[in-house]
């Protein structure tokens, strides 16, 4: 079932178009990712969905009802601002229960839970935000927007502040906490790590548009374009022919998963997807084989830049590739490797 | 992760940075504190029984009434409009906001007196309570309107669009998010309002309305240096220290700073709607009354008076003189506060307290009691000052060492301490870390500071006529001297080239509160 749903949404500040047209469904119970390079009108997409803007043209619908004459305060819609923009004026407990009613007899109660939801210990309670560390500060801003059950939360780059450790232990909080809380959330990233270890839903934006959506294996295995292939993890981008779905290049005969194409085309392997085995001289192969040019240690994994070729003595077909191998196992500068492709290539784009 | 900089956990101690600045502002202190131990020496000298006598007796009850209710009424009206104005201005749609805005500043360039001789033109019949709080009003709340403008427009708007998204109303906004971190804008303004109501003399004297500062004035003038009229500024202190603890009450420990860096996004701006037209009109109305009022009533007397009233023999040196007082008065003023600034904001203890405490006290003063004092002192121990600029000049540095203080307090607050840290860090000494750090970003507000004071002596009255030396007569003074003897017409000139010479500093004024939210 749909809970959020954007239709052709377009916003303008000035002459700069901020968001083209963009069309979203956020699945009830789901926890969508919104990642795209800084600018890209991420966060205005979360504002125009929070009800601090008002789009140009376009809907965004709740549970099918239009928002569009809704005023934020009423959209019952949560919201973690990059920063937490926890209010200064308020201790740590005034601040998470600002959204409660004051008469609330469980006020108190809740609070409590909340603290211990996010991890905040109860001595912080009556501390002012400005005494809290990042982390625990957007743990206060977690807990706060929480507190009213939203339908739905909205997070823009909440740990973007955070230091790299730290980033990721709060993002697996607060992914427990909205699924213990049954929240749909949408959290805005510029961080594809982020974005691929958060979400069961991920969309990409660029330029103001939305590129694509889609479960994360799906647009990590096949992106709709080189950019988002790129952006979403290392991927080879190679030339191609195709005929009858297979595609003839530098590797070889590969599989896609374009069955029964045919004529030119740029075809995207990811990284992982290439095996590399040192070859000694005695064996022989029949697949595609390279000569390992650098090579550069980075802990588990090794980088290695491979001039890859595909029957030189007939072809003389060569590319440079970057590709990753286990640091155990990583050829010598020079090495002659086997190539073995795992799984099908992703035809990008075709010409027939 | 350790919860806290370690250097918060350790007690800090008193640095020789700290222990020079110290001294520097508890020798300001000291100075400042002169008036006061003249009013407690003439409170021990005239003896208990001659002091109470003259002090409980209906008529300062009477004065003590006519004060408060003054205050009463003048204060929560002026926090309202201001807040209400500064709202218009800063976070509506209104159309020529920025035209406003200005306008809003202007009446700072009319000294009380003026804007009171202007009532007395156009509405004889307005005086007493409501003449006396209309016109404070009208001539004071520009001190509340600009830094309550400057902190709305410095309010991370992402606090109030996240407490839209925890369901709160626009008005509930307002009134638990806004108005809480407004607190120190409208607190400081209302204190800077009070010390003036509790200070002020012309305008009262014209407005018919007895105050401490009047009935005082009075006395000296009937009875030289007698101890009536300072043991009723006795009380006037009292009053002054009294309307401090509120201000301190009122302000607390709220802290000001944005947690993290905030939204880099400025406020939206309301859309006004079918309020359009009353806010336009409700604007005019307010700067037709402070604006208005004063430049017809001058324009009326200047044109009645014609080239006659311009005697240019006595209006240059007038001004000449008055502009050397307000250039030099501000420059030492600013100096002297710095130090107690600087712990006020940097080093906050009780003894910075208290040595705070003694630099805002003494700017309730009426001038007529720094003077006095002054008088009294040179007279018994320095004769060789007695009517000389440097007293004219301490007695300016005292009057004006709140505003001063209060410009520099928020402006050493803008400058963060890691800065001269940092710079310390970096291996300059001490002082050269504060002067490049904190002095260069404090800078435009120490200066925002200064014109206000020199707008404060440009237009000071009571003082300069009792310690100003022989043949030193300001714009002030001369006007003062023909409102007297009820010449208008006369005074017009003076009360123009006042005008005139507070607004480039009234432009000043408001470029910084421009700047400072950049
Ligand atoms: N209030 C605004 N006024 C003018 N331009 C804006 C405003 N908000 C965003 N923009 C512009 O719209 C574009 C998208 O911004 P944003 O949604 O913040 O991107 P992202 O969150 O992806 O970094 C940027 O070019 C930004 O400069
Ligand atoms: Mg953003």
């Amino acid at each position: 079932m749909t809970l959020l749903e954007l239709k052709s949404v377009s916003k303008r500040f000035g002459d700069h178009l901020a968001l083209d047209g963009v069309n979203l469904a956020v699945p009830a119970n789901s926890r969508t990712a919104i990642v795209g390079p800084s600018g890209s009108g991420k966060t205005t997409v979360l504002r125009i969905i929070a009800g601090f803007e008002t789009p140009d043209s376009g809907q965004v619908l709740l549970e099918g009802r239009d928002l569009t004459n809704t005023p934020a305060h009423r959209r019952g819609i949560g919201y973690v601002a990059q920063e937490g923009a926890l209010f200064p004026h308020l201790s740590i407990a005034e601040n998470i229960g600002f959204g409660l009613e004051r008469s609330d007899p469980t006020r108190r109660v809740r609070v409590t839970e909340l603290m211990d939801l996010v991890g905040l210990p109860a001595t912080m309670r009556d501390r002012r935000p400005h005494e809290l560390s990042g982390g625990q500060q957007q743990r206060v801003a977690l807990a706060r927007a929480l507190a009213r059950k939203p339908k739905l939360m909205l997070l823009d780059e909440p740990f973007s502040a955070l230091d790299a450790g730290l980033r990721e232990a709060m993002r697996e909080m607060v992914g427990d906490a909205l699924r213990a809380a049954g929240i749909a959330s949408i959290l805005v990233t510029h961080d594809r790590a982020e974005a691929l270890g958060f979400a069961d839903h991920l969309a990409v934006m660029r330029d103001g548009a939305l590129i694509q959506a889609g479960t994360p294996q799906t647009l990590y295995r096949e992106p709709a374009d080189a950019l988002t292939a790129r952006f979403l993890g290392d991927a080879l981008i190679i030339d191609a022919k195709m005929e009858d779905g297979r595609a003839l290049s530098i590797f070889g005969p590969i599989e896609t998963n374009a069955i029964g194409a045919n004529g030119r085309a740029t075809i995207m392997l990811r990284t992982e997807q290439i095996a590399v085995t040192a070859l000694d001289s005695a064996t022989r192969t029949n697949g595609p084989t390279g000569r390992v040019l650098s090579q550069s240690f980075h802990g588990a994994r090794c980088r290695l830049v491979v001039e890859a070729m595909w029957r030189p003595e007939e072809s003389g077909d060569k590319q440079s590739l970057t590709l990753e191998t286990s640091s155990l196992s990583a050829p010598e500068v020079g090495a002659v490797v086997r190539l073995d492709i795992v799984g099908p290539a992703h035809v990008l784009t075709r010409e027939d | 992760m350790s919860l806290l900089p370690s250097a918060t956990l350790r007690r800090p101690r008193l640095r020789p940075r700290h222990l020079a600045v110290t001294s520097a502002a508890a020798l300001v202190a000291l100075l400042s504190l002169i008036p006061l131990g003249f009013i407690v020496f003439v409170a021990i000298d005239s003896g208990w029984d001659t002091a109470s006598a003259m002090v409980f007796r209906p008529r300062v009850g009477e004065l003590v009434v006519n004060t408060l209710a003054l205050v009463a009424v003048t204060l929560p009206v002026a926090i309202g409009l201001s807040v209400g104005l500064a709202w218009l201005t800063e976070r509506t749609n209104l159309p020529l906001r920025r035209t406003w805005s200005w306008l809003l500043v202007a009446p700072l360039a009319v000294p009380a007196f003026v804007q009171s001789y202007a009532w007395n033109t156009v509405a004889p019949g307005l005086y007493g309570l409501f003449g006396a709080a209309l016109v404070s009003i009208l001539a004071y709340f520009p001190f509340m309107y600009l830094p309550v403008a400057a902190q709305l427009r410095r309010l991370d708007p992402a606090l109030e669009e996240t407490a839209a998204s925890l369901g709160k109303s626009p008005a509930a906004i307002f009134f638990s998010v806004v108005l809480p971190q407004l607190r120190l804008a409208i607190s400081g303004g209302a204190l800077l309002i009070g010390l003036h109501l509790l200070a002020e003399y012309g305008l009262y004297v014209l407005m018919r309305y007895d105050t401490f500062a009047t009935a005082i004035v009075d006395q000296f003038q009937s009875v030289f240096n007698g101890p009536a009229a300072n043991l009723l500024g006795g009380v006037l202190v009292l009053l002054c220290f009294a309307l401090l603890g509120l201000e301190s009450f009122v302000r607390g420990d709220a802290r000001y700073a944005r947690v993290g860096g905030g939204s880099a996004r400025s406020t939206g701006r309301g859309h006004l709607g079918r309020w359009a037209l009353s806010s336009q009109l409700a604007l005019t109305a307010v700067v037709l009354l402070s604006v208005g009022v004063p430049l017809y009533t001058l324009t009326r007397w200047l044109v009645l008076g014609g080239t006659d009233i311009w005697k240019l023999d006595s209006i240059v040196p007038a001004l000449g003189q008055t502009a050397f007082l307000a250039l030099a008065g501000a420059g030492i003023t600013i100096v002297a506060a710095l130090p107690a600034a600087w712990l006020s904001v940097r080093a906050p203890s009780r003894l910075a307290r208290l040595i705070e405490s003694s630099h805002y006290y003494v700017g309730a003063l009426p001038g007529v009691i720094v003077a006095l004092a002054l008088v009294t002192i040179t007279v018994r121990v320095a004769l060789p000052l007695y009517q000389t600029m440097a007293t004219l000049l301490l007695a300016y540095l005292l009057m004006f060492l709140p505003r001063a203080m209060v410009g520099l307090r928020a402006s050493i607050a803008q400058a963060p301490v890691e800065l001269e840290r940092a710079a310390q860090s970096l291996g300059k000494p001490p002082l050269v870390a504060v002067f490049q750090t904190t002095v260069r970003l404090a800078a435009p507000g120490a200066f925002a500071a200064a014109a206000l004071v020199g707008l404060g002596i440009a237009n000071e009255l009571t003082g300069t006529l009792m310690l100003a030396p022989n043949g030193v007569r300001t714009l002030a003074t001369r006007f003062w001297a023909y409102t007297a003897e009820l010449d208008f017409s006369s005074a017009a000139p003076y009360a123009l080239l006042m005008v005139l010479l507070s607004l480039p500093l009234v432009l000043l004024l408001r470029l910084e509160a421009d700047r400072v939210v950049k």
